[in-house]
C-alpha cells in the first residue's frame, strides 16, 4: 500500500483516477492545481504522483521541474497522466523527467499495469 | 672669330686714301700745266692772283719751300693741319715739323724730289701742340728751284690700317690657338704652345700662363717673350703667391685690364682666369699694345681665346677622367655592349642635329636590325628621318624632340609604323643620356598587337554579352587601388561612369553599407589568404537616390605577385535587389506560414487534448460500469452501456484519424525513421488481427520473402498502413473467407499486398477510395463501419515514405491492395 498524490483539474477525471487507484488499495491525496500539489508534497511521504499536464496556473511540467529542484521531493516518481497523446508527447514527458506516461482516455488494464511498476498493491 | 672682317667705315678708308692721292696727283698735274702756261705766258700776271686764291682756299695743306727747305708760302689749310700760324710757318724749315725718327727718311725723300722732280712720302710729323701725326706729302720741283707740296693728314686712316693688321694677327693667333686646342691633349704642352702662338704670331709682346688645381694650388706655368724676366715670377708662383692682379682676377673671375703699369712701355696687359663653367684652371696674362688696351673688340677677342683655352683644358681633364673611367670600367662596358647587342628589344642611340630637330644614328643593336630589317651599316651616321620617314607620322619624332629638350624619359605607347619599306606595331621608351645622346628602346609588338586585336574582338563580344546580361564589371589593381568599371556597374548604383569620376576603390568602399564592409574585409581576406577559391559576397550599395541596392559581388584574382599578394582582380556586380526582395518576401511568407503551421499544430494539439479529456471519463466510467464497479448490472442494462463504450471507442478512433489527417494537411505530420524487421512486425500484426478474424472464421495467410528483412521507415505509420489494410480486408471478407498477406523485396523496395475475398470495388470507385471520408458505397459504412479515413491515411503515409499504393479489384471476387516503400529512405536520412 502506497500513498499516491493525484494532480488533476477535471473533477470527473479526478474521480475516475481516484477510483482506479483506490481499487488497488492505495491511499490517495488530491490536488486540483499545481500550486496545491507543491504545497501538499512538502513534509509528506508520497510514494508516487500521477500528474496531469494541462493545469490552470502552473502546468504539469513546471510542477515537475519544481519537484525535481527540491531535494526533498526529487526522489518521488512522477507519472504523466495526460490527454496530450499525440506523436512525440510520450517522449516529451519522459525526457522532462517523468518515470512513465499514461495517455487519456485511459486504458484501465494499462493504467494498473503501469501503476504496479512503481507501487506494491 | 671673324667679326673683325665685317668691315666698319674706318677700315675702308684705304681706297679713299688712294682716291685722295689721285686727286692730289690730278691737282698737281693741273698746277704744273698752269705753271707751264705761266712760264709760257709770263705776261699773264693777272692769273697769278687767281692761282693764289685757289691755293689759299684749297681744302688740303699746300706749301711752297725753297731749295733749303724753308717755307716761302703756306695756305690756310696747311696752317690748320700743323697748328702753327702762317706767319710762324714762314719762319720755319720743312725739317722742323718732321718727327726726329723720320728725319733720315725725309732727307731721302727730299733728294728724290730734287732728282726726279716729284715724290710722295708718308712721314711722322709733330704739330705745334706736340701730338704725333702721319701726313702724306706729294711734292713736285718747280722751275725756279722751289718745291710745291700738298699735305694730307692720314693719321686716323693710318691707325685704322694698323689696327686691321693688328686684329688680323689676333685672328690668326686665335686660329692657331684653336687648332692647337683641337690637336693638343697634354695640358703642359698646350699652355706652352699657347704662349708661343700668342707672342710668335706677334699678337702680343709676351704671354704667361699659370695652371692651378681645383684648390688654387700651383701646378705648372709657361711663358713666352719674357725669358729671364719670368724667373722671379715663376719662383713666386711656385711658392703659392700670385700677383695682385692675379688675386684680383681669381676673386672676380673676370678679366682685369691694366694700362701701361710701367707708364713708359706703351703697353698694358690683360689678365684673366682660364676657366670652363665654374672650374678654374689657371691664369693667363698677355702684354697688349697701349693703343689697343681699351679696345672692346680686342678684349672680347681675347676673352674668346681664353674661353677656348679653358674649354681645351676642361676637355683634357674630362678626357683624362674618362680614360681612367674607361680603363676601370672596360669590362662593364663590354658587358653593357654585350647586353646592348643581345637584348631582345631594339636599342638605337642617336645624337641630335639641327638643334634637336632631327637625330643621327650613332648606334644600333642586333635586335634593331632584325626588327627594322636593315643593317647597322645602313643606318649609323644617317638621319632618323631619312632612314625611317614614317617616324613623323608615328609621333615618335615629337617624342624624341621633347625628350631631348626636357631630358625627361617618355613612353611612346604602341603605335603603328608605316613607310614604303616596312610596317608594324612599335612600342618605344625614349630617354636622354647625360652625354646628351638619345636612346630609344623599342619592341616590335605586331604579333602581340594581332593577338590583342583578336582578344579585343572577343572582349568586345564578351562586352556585348555582358552589357546584354546587365552585369557590372570591375577591374581592381589591388596594390594601387586603381579601379575600372563598366557603364553598367555605375548604372546599378544609379550613376553614369562620368558622374563617379575620379574612380578608385573608394568609389566602391564609400558606397557599401557599413555592416557589409566588415563582412567584405573578412571575406576578401579569406580569399587573398587562400582560404577560399574565389571571392563572393552579397552586399548593399548606396544608390544615388539614397536607397540600398543589393549586389552579388564576385571576383577572382587574375594576377599574383611572386610573394603571393594579389595584383589584379576582376569581378562582377549583379543587381540582386529584386531577388533579395523576393527572398525577403519569401522568408516573410515562410515565417507567416510557419507561424500559421505552429498555430495549426497548437490548435490540433489542443483539440486533441480537449477531445480526449471528456473521452477519458466516457470510456473510463463506462468500462467501470461494465466491470460492475458501481454494482452489478442486468444484461438489459449492460447492452446499451456496451454500445456507449463501443461507440466511445469508435469516436476516439475517429478523433485520432481526423487529427492525423489534419496534421497531414497542415503539413505538420513528420516521419520518424527507425530500422526494424518487417517479418517481426508482420507476425505481431497477424497475432493482433487473428482475434478479429477469428470472429468471422477468417484465415490470415502470410508469405514473406526471405530477402525482405530489415527496412528503415516510420514504424508507427508502417503498422498503421498494414493495420488499416488488414482491418479493411477482414471487414469486407465474408465469413470463412481468406485474407492473404504477401511481402516481397522488389529491387530496393518492399512490396506488400493484402488480398481479400470480399465484395470487390468497381473501377469507378477504385479511383476515389483513397480520398478522405469515402467509402465505395455510402451504405457500406452502415454495414461495415469504419471512419472512411483509413485508406486516405494509408495513401498519405505511403506517400510520405516515397512509395505508392494502388488497388486491383474485381467486383464480387475480392480486392488486392498493394503498397511499396523504399528499403532505405531516399537521401539516406534517418
Amino acid at each position: 500500500m502506497a500513498h499516491i498524490l493525484i494532480v488533476e483539474d477535471d473533477p470527473l477525471n479526478m474521480e475516475l483516477a481516484v477510483k482506479l487507484v483506490g481499487m488497488k488499495g492505495h491511499d490517495v491525496s488530491e490536488a486540483i492545481t499545481g500550486e496545491d500539489a507543491l504545497d501538499m508534497v512538502k513534509g509528506s511521504d508520497f510514494d508516487l504522483i500521477l500528474l496531469d499536464i494541462m493545469l490552470p496556473g502552473i502546468d504539469g511540467l513546471e510542477v515537475l521541474a519544481k519537484l525535481q529542484d527540491d531535494p526533498e521531493t526529487a526522489a518521488i516518481p512522477v507519472i504523466a497522466m495526460t490527454a496530450y497523446a499525440m506523436r512525440g508527447d510520450r517522449e516529451r514527458f519522459l525526457n522532462a523527467g517523468c518515470v512513465d506516461y499514461i495517455a487519456k482516455p485511459i486504458d484501465l488494464d494499462e493504467f494498473w499495469r503501469t501503476l504496479a511498476k512503481y507501487v506494491d498493491e | 672669330m671673324n667679326k673683325h672682317n665685317n668691315g666698319k667705315g674706318t677700315y675702308v678708308s684705304m681706297p679713299f686714301l688712294k682716291e685722295e692721292r689721285s686727286l692730289i696727283d690730278a691737282i698737281t698735274e693741273r698746277v704744273e700745266r698752269i705753271i707751264e702756261r705761266k712760264q709760257a705766258e709770263d705776261a699773264l700776271k693777272c692769273s697769278e692772283s687767281k692761282f693764289r686764291s685757289y691755293i689759299e682756299n684749297a681744302p688740303y695743306g699746300i706749301f711752297v719751300a725753297d731749295e733749303n727747305g724753308n717755307y716761302v708760302d703756306i695756305n690756310e689749310a696747311a696752317s690748320r693741319i700743323t697748328g702753327y700760324s702762317q706767319a710762324e710757318l714762314l719762319t720755319m724749315n720743312l725739317i722742323d715739323l718732321i718727327s726726329s725718327e723720320d728725319h733720315e727718311k725725309a732727307a731721302e725723300s727730299f733728294e728724290t724730289v730734287v732728282k726726279t722732280g716729284h715724290s710722295t712720302y708718308e712721314l711722322h710729323f709733330e704739330t705745334k701742340d706736340g701730338s704725333k701725326r702721319i701726313w702724306v706729302v706729294n711734292a713736285v720741283k718747280l722751275s725756279d728751284n722751289k718745291f710745291l707740296g700738298f699735305v694730307a693728314d692720314i693719321t686716323e686712316r693710318k691707325h685704322a690700317d694698323e689696327r686691321i693688321q693688328y686684329l688680323n694677327l689676333v685672328l690668326s693667333t686665335i686660329r692657331n690657338v684653336n687648332q692647337l686646342i683641337v690637336m693638343e691633349k697634354n695640358s703642359d704642352v698646350l699652355i706652352q704652345k699657347v704662349c708661343d702662338i700668342l707672342t710668335e704670331n706677334r699678337g702680343y709682346a709676351n704671354a704667361w700662363i699659370v695652371l692651378l688645381d681645383e684648390h688654387g694650388k700651383y701646378i705648372n706655368s709657361a711663358e713666352s717673350g719674357l725669358g729671364k724676366d719670368f724667373t722671379t715670377m715663376r719662383t713666386m708662383l711656385e711658392d703659392g703667391k700670385l700677383t695682385n692682379c692675379g688675386n684680383k682676377v681669381l676673386k672676380t673671375k673676370d678679366m682685369v685690364v691694366t694700362e701701361d703699369p710701367a707708364k713708359d712701355t706703351g703697353r698694358g696687359c690683360y689678365s684673366t682666369c682660364i676657366r670652363h663653367g665654374d672650374n678654374i684652371y689657371g691664369l693667363l696674362t698677355v702684354s697688349v699694345p697701349g693703343s689697343f688696351i681699351k679696345d672692346k673688340e680686342e678684349q672680347d677677342l681675347f676673352r674668346e681665346v681664353v674661353g677656348d683655352i679653358g674649354f681645351a683644358l676642361h676637355s683634357i681633364e674630362v678626357e683624362k677622367k674618362h680614360k681612367l673611367a674607361e680603363q676601370v670600367h672596360i669590362e662593364t662596358e663590354e658587358r653593357f655592349r654585350s647586353l646592348f647587342e643581345n637584348i631582345s628589344s631594339g636599342v638605337a642611340v642617336y645624337t641630335a642635329v639641327d638643334d634637336g630637330k632631327d637625330f643621327i644614328f650613332i648606334d644600333y643593336n642586333r635586335a634593331s636590325e632584325q626588327i627594322d630589317n636593315i643593317s647597322r651599316k645602313e643606318v649609323v651616321g644617317k638621319k632618323v628621318t631619312e632612314v625611317f620617314p614614317g617616324i613623323r607620322d608615328l609621333g615618335l619624332l615629337d617624342v624624341f624632340q621633347r625628350v631631348w629638350k626636357t631630358g625627361k624619359p617618355e613612353h611612346h605607347p604602341i603605335s603603328f609604323y608605316e613607310d614604303e619599306m616596312i610596317t608594324g606595331w612599335r612600342e618605344n621608351y625614349v630617354y636622354k643620356l647625360p652625354s646628351g645622346e638619345l636612346v630609344a628602346v623599342y619592341d616590335d609588338v605586331t604579333g602581340r598587337k594581332q593577338a590583342e586585336a583578336a582578344l579585343q574582338k572577343s572582349e568586345e563580344k564578351l562586352h556585348l554579352a555582358i552589357e546584354g546580361s546587365k552585369i557590372g564589371i570591375w577591374d581592381w589593381m589591388v596594390q594601387t587601388g586603381e579601379m575600372t568599371y563598366n557603364e553598367r556597374w555605375a548604372e546599378i548604383a544609379g550613376y553614369t561612369l562620368d558622374e563617379l569620376e575620379p574612380i578608385s576603390i573608394k568609389t566602391w568602399n564609400q558606397r557599401v553599407h557599413p555592416d557589409d564592409i566588415k563582412r567584405f574585409d573578412k571575406v576578401i581576406k579569406d580569399y587573398f589568404e587562400g582560404r577560399t577559391d574565389f571571392y563572393e559576397l552579397e552586399v548593399r550599395m548606396l544608390h544615388k537616390d539614397g536607397h540600398w541596392v543589393w549586389v552579388l559581388d564576385k571576383g577572382k584574382v587574375t594576377k599574383w605577385d611572386p610573394e603571393g599578394n594579389p595584383i589584379r582582380m576582376i569581378g562582377t556586380h549583379l543587381d540582386i535587389t529584386h531577388r533579395k526582395q523576393v527572398e525577403k518576401a519569401m522568408i516573410h511568407a515562410k515565417l507567416v506560414a510557419e507561424e500559421a503551421n505552429r498555430n495549426k499544430s497548437d490548435f490540433l494539439a489542443n483539440m486533441s487534448h480537449e477531445l480526449r479529456t471528456p473521452m477519458n471519463s466516457v470510456l473510463g466510467f463506462s468500462d467501470l460500469l461494465l466491470m460492475g464497479e458501481y454494482g452489478k448490472m442486468s444484461e438489459k442494462q449492460k447492452k446499451p452501456l456496451e454500445h456507449v463504450h463501443e461507440k466511445g471507442k469508435y469516436l476516439l478512433s475517429l478523433i485520432n484519424a481526423i487529427l492525423d489527417i489534419s496534421k497531414i494537411e497542415a503539413g505538420t505530420m513528420e516521419v520518424y525513421y527507425e530500422r526494424f524487421n518487417v517479418q517481426h512486425v508482420l507476425n505481431d500484426l497477424q497475432t493482433m488481427m487473428i482475434q478479429m478474424a477469428a470472429k468471422k472464421h477468417i484465415t490470415i495467410d502470410m508469405d514473406v520473402d526471405p530477402q525482405l528483412t530489415e527496412i528503415t521507415a516510420d514504424l508507427t505509420k508502417f503498422k498503421e498502413i498494414l493495420y488499416n489494410l488488414m482491418e479493411n480486408a477482414i471487414k469486407f471478407t465474408p465469413e470463412n473467407g481468406l485474407v492473404m498477406i504477401d511481402a516481397i523485396r522488389k529491387d530496393d523496395h518492399a512490396r506488400i499486398s493484402v488480398t481479400d475475398s470480399g465484395i470487390g470495388i468497381t473501377k469507378e470507385d477504385q479511383d476515389r477510395i483513397f480520398e478522405p471520408f469515402i467509402q465505395a458505397d455510402g451504405s457500406t459504412s452502415r454495414r461495415y463501419g469504419g471512419t472512411g479515413l483509413g485508406l486516405n491515411l494509408v495513401k498519405e503515409y505511403v506517400k510520405m515514405h516515397g512509395g505508392s499504393v494502388w488497388v486491383e479489384s474485381e467486383v464480387g471476387k475480392g480486392s488486392t491492395f498493394t503498397f511499396t516503400i523504399p528499403i532505405e529512405p531516399a537521401g539516406g536520412e534517418i
